[in-house]
């Protein structure tokens, strides 16, 4: 290599960011597999609903929330408050496809599924929604990722993953931790 | 707005120091570089894509679907 | 001392004396989130000093010492006087001022809501004016680095524009577009909200205007530590800057990228697509080039200082270098934090891969290892480097500056890299305190007092470094005689350089053009889908 004069050591340059763009494409389409034939992808469904009657109208009323076997639909919703979880305790089967849904009436919350890529942000205006499979059975903590007031650090839920054939939906096809 | 140079300093900008580089050792030792650069930014950046992809792999995708 | 050397202390003694308090809240923070126990611990108390530890740290350190440090580089470099240096003392108290008022609110107790403020939690609406009138004062700054470059370049037509000036208007150009989003978001949405003339608030687009600011920023506090790795670094070690040229566009790159690329942060947001969301990852990865760029060109100037100290081989110039000095010691460690800091970060970025760390204290440790670590250990050997030439003295002890480094780059180390595995096991970010009764949470005890150790030896660093500079102003300090040069040659010192590389006229274009296509369509689809809006909820009042 000559570095006789700029132009010289421009073309080692050059070189060097050819290399550096292979390393940065390599990394792209390791994250272009991994969303398309792994499914791993952001959360991103801009779905609105109104904070101010989440509560009282559709989807997240309170008798709604908790896990739900509508057909081949597990579907768990949950609402994020000031400083809780409703309801605090979800139950989810092993292995299988599951939709959680999430809202909040207040301020900005987020979760995260220890040990898992179940990852989002609660935004109020909009319904959180992850689509994910469990593979592993017990308890899992599910705690308030974001600052969202003084009593932030005592926020946090648990996902109860059971075996399949541990996971029997009641006759309005709910399912809840109190009933195990 | 001041145009005329700060009375601290020479009107002979920019104020180019000389350094203690000599410049016929500066020709020697650039016969060499930047073979030990690129040794070392290669090993770097080469070791840095070795972490990232066995994060990839061996974090990352056994934690399953999201989305 | 000449006037632009006290505008050049003044602020850096702002910003250090800022980062000395934040030190100790970051401490005690630590401590509050180990198994042990800590004094005076409420979520009042915990939260209040996060976001003064927040503040101070990321507001007031890095702004006072953008500003100090490119004040200083205008005078050195452009061998002319300061412009306008009234208005330069206007921004300085513009920045104070802000400071008190923002500190006020949060010592108070109206306004934890930490230095990332996401409504609808609202603080006391002082808080934000005093953040505002920081970024004022900051935007004087800029209008006073741009003015000064094109003074200089009338003056003297044709000659390029030295690297190191070049780079701080390329940080104060790209200060300007980044304030943009935070600045919208605190005048038309968050300070109404805070002031009661609004009960409600669009969370999504407060969010997608402060991810615009969210990224370039950290930009905004590294570009010093840039500049001193392209133009003091090389000399401070015996050798010559490897490539002005990759100077030159390093900085352009860092200008034009880091803008388009603040959906990074919001991947794990529900009211964006992930068509823009890969979009901005993608512009994202193109900011990786200009550090992987800026790493070879450093090595190969290093490598020339080595091989001239008569270092050989592929890896016998490292050793070669004179590692006692303050400056190439501090250069290696940046170097060498910025290899994990930078990994995590490509992690953070890698779209889905997001999910697995997001507000975990992995995101926490990759910040602290880039700013903290990077950009900070680069501060102190700024400030050991024209310390000398701003008093006048000779430092009393270069032992002792080499052991201030040593202490931050380890404490840093040892802090973060545990942050890093706890995040990985699922520990989350922004909580005072863990329940360890959990047997999840037990098994990671251990490890948080492990980082509280660093975090206390980060303590004695900081405190050594504010003695080491008091040092420079006791009557004992030595006289200096005179001062070697600080800048560094380059191999080949340009005498002309293209007007793309001594401007920023054409960068501003694509710079619109880039945002235009990463922002446009994010902010306008809150009012095309008439976003519902949260209930304000105001922290004023201690509750």
């Amino acid at each position: 290599m000559r570095a006789d004069t700029e132009q010289d050591i421009l073309k080692t340059e050059l070189w060097w960011t050819a290399l550096v763009t292979a390393v940065v494409t390599a990394i792209m389409l390791a994250i272009i597999y991994a969303g398309l034939v792994h499914h791993i992808n952001p959360p991103s469904n801009i779905e609105t609903v109104d904070p101010k009657t989440l509560h009282l109208t559709g989807e997240f009323t309170e008798g709604n929330l908790g896990t739900r076997v509508d057909g081949s639909q597990i579907t768990s919703r949950i609402v994020a408050t000031q400083f809780a979880f409703q309801p605090q305790c979800i139950v989810m089967p092993a292995n299988r496809t599951v939709t959680l849904r999430f809202a909040t009436p207040d301020v900005i919350h987020g979760i995260l599924v220890t040990g898992t890529n179940v990852n989002t942000m609660i935004i109020p205006g909009y319904v959180s929604q992850v689509h994910t499979v469990f593979t592993k059975t017990g308890d899992l903590l599910m705690p308030c990722h974001e600052f969202c007031g003084l009593g932030h650090s005592q926020m946090w839920a648990t996902v109860r993953v059971v075996p399949e054939d541990e996971f029997k939906p009641g006759p309005d096809g709910r399912v809840t931790c109190d009933a195990r | 707005m001041a145009l005329a140079p700060h009375p601290n300093y020479s009107a002979q900008v920019p104020p180019r120091v000389d350094d203690a580089v000599d410049d016929v050792a500066l020709e020697r030792v650039m016969r060499e570089v930047p073979s030990g650069a690129l040794a070392l930014s290669l090993l770097t950046v080469g070791l840095l894509l070795l972490a990232w992809f066995l994060m990839y792999a061996f974090v990352f995708l056994p934690r399953g679907m999201v989305g | 001392m000449t006037h632009a050397r006290r505008l050049t202390l003044a602020h850096l003694w702002v910003a250090f004396a800022a980062f000395a308090i934040a030190a100790v809240l970051g401490v005690w923070q630590m401590w509050a989130r180990s198994p042990l126990p800590a004094p005076y611990l409420t979520a009042q108390a915990y939260f209040t000093s996060v976001t003064a530890h927040g503040v101070s740290m990321a507001y007031v350190l890095t702004t006072f010492m953008v500003m100090g440090f490119g004040y200083y580089v205008a005078e050195t470099t452009l061998g002319r006087p300061l412009p306008y240096p009234r208005l330069a003392w206007l921004g300085f108290a513009l920045g104070i001022l802000g400071t008190l008022m923002a500190a006020a609110t949060i010592f108070a107790g109206n306004a934890t809501v930490l230095f990332t403020f996401y409504p609808p939690l609202t603080a006391s609406p002082f808080f934000y004016i005093g953040l505002v009138l920081v970024v004022v004062g900051s935007w004087i700054w800029c209008g006073l680095m741009i003015v000064a470059m094109l003074d200089f370049k009338r003056v003297n037509p044709g000659t390029p524009v030295p690297l190191a000036m070049f780079a701080t208007v390329a940080n104060a150009v790209m200060w300007l577009w980044t304030t943009v989003g935070v600045a919208a978001e605190l005048l038309f949405q968050v300070i109404p909200a805070a002031f009661g003339w609004n009960e409600a608030i669009d969370v999504g687009l407060s969010r997608t205007l402060f991810s615009w600011t969210l990224h370039a920023i950290v930009y905004f506090w590294l570009i010093p530590a840039y500049i001193a790795f392209y133009t003091m670094a090389p000399q401070a070690a015996g050798g010559r800057l490897y490539s002005d040229t990759m100077g030159r566009l390093t900085f352009i790159l860092f200008l034009i990228y880091s803008l388009p690329v603040g959906m990074h942060h919001l991947f794990m947001d529900p009211q964006q697509s992930s068509a823009f969301k890969f979009l901005q990852m993608s512009f994202t990865a193109l900011v990786a080039a200009p550090t992987l760029l800026t790493v070879f060109t450093i090595s190969a100037s290093m490598e020339i200082a080595g091989r001239l100290r008569g270092g050989k081989g592929y890896f016998g110039w490292i050793a070669a270098l004179p590692w006692d000095r303050p400056m190439v010691l501090a250069t290696g460690m940046a170097f060498f934090m910025l290899w994990f800091g930078g990994g995590g970060g490509l992690i953070n970025m890698s779209f889905g891969m997001n999910a697995m760390v997001h507000n975990t204290s992995w995101v926490t440790a990759h910040f602290h290892l880039i700013f903290g670590g990077t950009v900070v250990i680069m501060y102190f050997a700024i400030a050991y480097a024209i310390w000398p030439t701003l008093t006048g003295r000779q430092p009393a002890s270069l032992r002792h500056q080499r052991l201030q480094l040593w202490l931050w780059f380890i404490g840093m180390m040892v802090m973060t890299l545990p942050w890093h595995y706890l995040g990985l096991q699922g520990q989350w970010r922004r909580v005072a305190t863990f329940n360890y009764a959990d047997p999840v949470i037990a098994g990671w005890g251990p490890w948080v007092i492990v980082s509280f150790a660093g975090g206390i030896i980060l303590l004695a660093s900081a405190l050594l470094f504010v003695w080491n500079l008091l040092e420079f102003h006791r009557d004992r300090a030595v006289v200096a005689p005179e001062h070697p040069p600080i800048y560094a040659l380059a191999v080949h010192p340009p005498n002309r350089v293209p007007a793309a590389l001594n401007g920023f006229a054409l960068w501003n274009v694509l710079v619109l053009v880039l945002m235009i296509a990463a922002y446009g369509y994010p902010i306008a689809q809150f009012f095309i889908i008439d976003a519902p809006e949260a209930i304000v909820h105001r922290v004023t009042g201690g509750g």
